[in-house]
């Protein structure tokens, strides 16, 4: 069942187009990777899926209803947005910046109620944060920020959850750790669209995957019929090692080639 | 249960700092003078009843209405430029406020009506707040901000310089000079009934701000995707401070660094949250005029100290402290 | 190149001659070109001498609010009291004060035009010697008398009929100063037959009294020395302060701008508001 569908985004900076009519689905219980080399706009696509931009032109409709309609509260409640590099501008305590991600929730006057504690210790333990609570968070490592930011997220208790390089600054375990809690979240009839760079965790632990080029979807399926030596070669310029020892497939990029030609080694 | 401590200590402090401003003075009064000119029935003759009805209570109660705005605006300001920097006075808003309640005063538009002069500050500082928003709210980072506010404080300070220079004598360049440097002596009942509506309107809209401010620490895209609009958020920040900063100026004049020095003292005790800051920041702001308008009072000199002088002297070396400590965060 | 050499050096005579008439106090040649810088300049000028004599005057002489001498100074060339308007004028004396630009005076001198400089005076004899300095400068000494004489006459009547409990006074100023012993404003309370505040206080020339303090001593007449006639200022709403009219004091009189700003001769009208005060006070208080 499809919870997000976007169709034929258009978006421009100033002259200069950066989506030019790009779609996705995303659908309950779906982990999906958005990939692309830099500048490919997967960051302005997701900020539009967040609702956080208007595009010039195309729709997205999150659970069938039009996102842009949908009223800032409620769309706050269902949709949780991780930004990249997310961070803490005051030295507040994990277990604080947590409850932050309780506010789509409270009413105007009413303040945190149990529910929302519950909620956020929840997201604390699954984030195996509850022996940092206390700690303000800017005393912590890159991983752990990253990981209370994910917890902050997941205190919404939202049904979609776009992140935006969630595991960027993270140690390989930390990284496996956030994918893990990603497929968690989708598993329990969520769904989450998490922009990545690192091609073996988007083709293990994605369902699906949209690869971003130039403002377009160049394409987009299960991690084998995207991850190919064509298209690697075609959208990133790089050739790879493709492993499969029957638990999924690993990519390991191996070198630079020339942009356009499709000459991957098996 | 600590915030709860916190509000007791705080009520505390500026509960006994509003008794002793109105126990301080230059008459020597008793006691039974205090509280029986205090309580004595309008128009009563005694000097006692003059002098507390009168003198000391005005002062007292600009006190805690003016020193609330600056710790309050300070708070905000500090919430929503994401900056431990911001403060009225250094981001142009008291001087700009000052510029326009000089141009008030001595152009003569006061004599219009009285409602002109707290008017005019608060406009004064809806402009600086506004163009500073303009030139450095949306990165957050602390060079443009200091640059920015540098810039709208000499640009205030030039044309201040201009109503002197062109002032109809030396007494008024004198008086707006005097004026300039903050002060709350002799203020009277009127300057209250003036300037605290609007004062305390500001405070209502920047008090609503709590749970914005707490969504902007994890920056503009976090707090929008969290439900909030930032577009009704800044708007009331800035109507919220040029109220209060804008009313507070045009009746004691600028006084600085309380907004500074106040939310930087409390932000420990309330966990660094932005938002769980503004209330703290007003109590505490009320307490810091209180005590420092008592410090005026107290010491010996031909010229009251004006209180602008004083909360700078004790604000200026705190702030350098914490550019060094900032620069040392940001290095 | 001729002319102007003749020119500097009629100057320089004349400067000489005033010199001269300034030391030995005999009228020499009279300069014939005055030239004021100055508020009090223009007030002893348009008193003293000739309106023939008087070249130009500062751009304050026509202010009614701050020129005693306002309505004889219509007519006469004005000036904003900088060295080369005043050099345009060629004039034989300068008048100077306390205010004007110590740089413009020093670039006069430098020229060699003869200038006078004048106090401010701070008290009654202060001002008979200005007054007597400045028409034996002009030639006229005989009307400086006159003119003493006169505020002499004034003096004595406003002195006339003091009570034996003189009522209190405080001239009083914003940021609470108070002119006490030493001031020429509290020889003005003397004359006109007050008890100063201030001395019963043991303040100095310049002392301080706070409003609540003035609250404390209730004078019966406080006077607003400052104040400033139809310009808003801060003085004028101090005076407004409501602890003044709920029985602080019995009366609050204001002293015109021209009285105070240069004090002379003619600062003996206010003596006489003084003494009118007192009288009403003290009128009031018998019935």
């Amino acid at each position: 069942m499809t919870l997000l569908r976007a169709e034929n985004i258009h978006m421009r900076f100033g002259a200069m187009p950066v989506l030019r009519g790009a779609g996705l689905e995303v659908a309950r219980g779906e982990t999906v990777g958005l990939l692309g080399p830099n500048a490919a706009g997967k960051t302005t696509l997701l900020r539009v899926l967040a609702g956080l931009v208007e595009a010039a032109s195309g729709t997205v409709r999150f659970d069938g209803a039009d996102v842009a309609t949908l009223d800032a509260a409620t769309r706050a409640r269902r949709i949780a947005y991780l930004e990249q590099n997310a961070a803490c501008h005051w030295p507040i305590t994990v277990e604080r910046l947590v409850l932050l991600g309780r506010l789509p929730h409270l009413g105007p006057w009413r303040g945190l109620g149990l529910a929302d504690r519950e909620a956020a210790a929840r997201a604390m333990e699954a984030c195996d944060l509850s022996h940092l609570a206390t700690r303000p968070v800017t005393a912590l490592s890159g991983g752990e920020q990253a990981r209370a930011m994910l917890a902050r997220a997941l205190a919404t208790g939202p049904e979609l959850i776009l992140a935006d390089e969630p595991v960027s600054h993270l140690d390989p375990a930390h990284r496996i750790r956030v994918m893990e809690l990603m497929r968690a979240h989708a598993a329990t009839g969520g769904a989450a669209l998490v922009i990545l760079h690192d091609l073996t965790l988007a083709a293990r632990f994605c369902d699906r995957l949209v690869l971003l080029a130039d403002g377009e979807v160049a394409a987009a399926g299960p991690p084998a019929e995207v991850l190919t030596p064509d298209i690697l070669a075609a959208v990133f310029g790089i050739s790879a090692a493709f492993l499969d020892e029957g638990d999924g497939l690993m990519v390991v990029p191996r070198a630079r080639v020339p942009q356009g030609d499709a000459g991957g080694t098996p | 249960m600590k915030a709860t401590a916190l509000y007791a200590a705080l009520a505390a402090i500026t509960g006994a700092a509003f008794v002793a401003a109105l126990a301080v003075g230059y008459a020597p009064l008793g006691i039974a003078e205090i509280v029986g000119g205090l309580f004595a029935g309008a128009g009563s003759p005694s000097s006692a009843a003059i002098i507390m009805q009168d003198i000391r209570l005005p002062r007292a109660l600009l006190g805690v209405l003016v020193g609330a705005s600056l710790g309050l605006s300070g708070a905000a300001l500090q919430g929503l430029l994401r900056n431990p920097l911001a403060e009225p006075g250094l981001i142009g808003a008291s001087s700009m406020a000052s510029l326009a309640a000089v141009i008030a005063f001595y152009f003569g538009f006061t004599a219009l009506s009285p409602f002109i002069l707290p008017l005019a500050g608060m406009a004064g500082a809806l402009l600086a707040v506004a163009l500073l928003y303009v030139l450095a709210g949306r990165e957050g980072s602390v060079l443009t901000l200091i640059l920015a506010g540098v810039a709208l404080t000499s640009f205030a300070g030039a044309l201040t310089a201009l109503a002197i220079n062109l002032a109809s004598s030396a007494y008024a360049a004198l008086e707006i000079t005097f004026w300039l440097l903050g002060s709350l002596s002799d203020r009277t009942m009127t300057h209250v009934m003036l300037a605290g509506p609007p004062m305390l309107l500001g405070w209502a809209l920047l008090l609503s701000c709590g749970r914005a401010l707490d969504a902007l620490s994890l920056g503009e895209d976090t707090a929008r995707s969290l439900g909030i609009s930032l577009s009704a958020a800044r708007l009331r920040l800035v109507l919220g401070v040029a109220l209060s900063v804008g009313a507070a100026v045009s009746v004691s004049g600028a006084i600085g660094f309380v907004g500074l020095v106040v939310p930087h003292l409390l932000r420990p005790f309330v966990g660094h949250e932005p938002g769980r800051l503004l209330l703290p920041s007003a109590i505490g702001g009320a307490a810091l005029v209180l005590l420092a308008d008592i410090g005026v009072r107290l010491i010996p000199a031909l010229v009251e100290v004006k209180l602008g002088v004083l909360t700078a002297l004790l604000g200026a070396p705190f702030f350098l402290v914490l550019v060094l400590r900032t620069r040392r965060r940001m290095g | 190149m001729r002319r102007t050499r003749h020119r500097r050096i009629g100057r320089l005579a004349a400067g000489i001659a005033v010199a001269a008439s300034l030391c030995a106090s005999h009228a020499g040649a009279a300069p014939q070109r005055i030239v004021s810088i100055h508020l009090c300049g223009d007030q002893l000028a348009l008193a003293l001498a000739d309106p023939a004599q008087i070249a130009s005057l500062s751009r304050f002489a026509r202010d009614r609010a701050r020129s005693y001498m306002a309505e004889a100074a219509e007519g006469i060339p004005l000036n904003n009291g900088l060295a080369e308007e005043v050099v345009r004028f060629e004039p034989d004396l300068v008048l100077a004060g306390a205010l004007s630009g110590r740089t413009t005076v020093q670039a006069l001198r430098a020229l060699g035009y003869p200038v006078l400089d004048l106090g401010l005076p701070a008290s009654l004899e202060a001002i008979r010697d200005q007054t007597m300095q400045a028409a034996k400068a002009f030639g006229h000494e005989a009307r400086g008398r006159v003119i003493l004489a006169e505020m002499d006459a004034r003096l004595a009547h406003a002195r006339a009929g003091r009570p034996e409990a003189a009522p209190v006074a405080l001239v009083w100023q914003p940021h609470s100063f108070a002119s006490g012993p030493g001031s020429l404003e509290h020889e003005f309370l003397v004359a006109a037959g007050f008890r100063d505040l201030a001395e019963e206080l043991g303040l100095g020339a310049l002392g301080r009294v706070p409003l609540e303090r003035l609250v404390r001593q209730r004078p019966a007449l406080v006077v607003n020395w400052m104040g400033d006639e139809g310009t808003p200022s801060l003085a004028r709403e101090l005076f407004d302060h409501p602890a003044l009219k709920h029985g602080a004091t019995r009366r609050i009189e204001t002293i015109p701008q021209r009285l105070w700003t240069c004090p002379g001769w003619f600062s003996v009208d206010a003596v006489e508001r003084l003494a009118a005060a007192r009288r009403a006070l003290t009128d009031g208080a018998t019935p």
